[in-house]
């Protein structure tokens, strides 16, 4: 399959995409642009924690089911799912003896 | 070797492990990761990833996990989760990992300021990668 030409706005957006990603490159090979985005990322995972930590309170008083007591589930489902697949692993090989 | 398959993450593991480096660039982490591959229908119907343990400055224990839901049952203290295109651009080095993960395009659960302050000792799991004869599912002929 041939490759269709680009559009203006494609090559646009091709050209800000690399001019952002030679940017980046080059706070991120400087070590000290690594620790001022470290510490942005934290402080940013920081403030999304205080968040839902809030939001979990509320949901909970409210009496609605949080983040957490999602995942717990999942977690939950996620073990009886491997639970079921080793039990019918054991079956196939009782079967083939 | 298969990408995602046990004896390829036994040898990238290897090649890990087998790196002065390593010691420093993992102290002060969490205890384990796993990297997830997402559902793929053709390649991957129940995702696949990889889990390690670091202990005392080495992975000292890894499995490869068939299903990625078997990831929630472990709860590593971090989850690195990519769909399979992008986990081939980024371990042929065609995209930056760090990048990715900011931009939202690997998704990451765990400290990320502490991986994001450790991106200088990539060259660590990129040398491994180097060495390990990579085939992607994509690029099998069936």
């Amino acid at each position: 399959m041939s490759e269709r030409k680009k559009g203006m706005p494609e090559a646009l957006l091709e050209q800000g995409v690399r001019a952002a990603t030679r940017a980046a490159r080059v706070v991120l090979d400087d070590p000290r642009g690594q620790e001022v985005l470290a510490a942005a990322v934290g402080a940013a995972q920081k403030g999304k924690r205080k968040v839902e930590e809030v939001q979990g309170r509320v949901m909970h008083a409210a009496g609605l089911p949080t983040k957490g007591d999602y995942e717990d589930v999942a977690k939950s489902m996620a073990r009886l799912k491997r639970k079921l697949r080793d039990l019918a692993r054991q079956v196939d090989e009782e079967r083939k003896r | 070797m298969r990408f995602a398959s046990a004896e390829w993450i036994e040898a990238v593991v290897r090649g890990v492990n087998g790196h002065p480096d390593l010691a420093r660039a993992i102290a002060g982490l969490g205890s384990d990761l796993a990297a997830v591959v997402e559902r793929d229908p053709v390649h991957f119907p129940h995702g696949v990833a990889a889990w390690g343990r670091q202990e005392g400055g080495r992975i000292v224990e890894w499995r490869a996990l068939e299903d990625e839901d078997d990831v929630l049952e472990l709860e590593p203290a971090y989850v690195v989760r990519a769909p399979l295109g992008l986990w081939k651009e980024l371990l042929t080095g065609k995209a930056d990992p760090v990048q990715a993960a900011l931009s939202g395009r690997v998704k990451v659960k765990g400290d990320l300021e502490g991986l994001v302050r450790r991106a200088g000792y990539r060259y660590i799991v990129e040398e491994a990668l180097r060495r390990v004869d990579t085939v992607f599912p994509d690029e099998v002929k069936r």
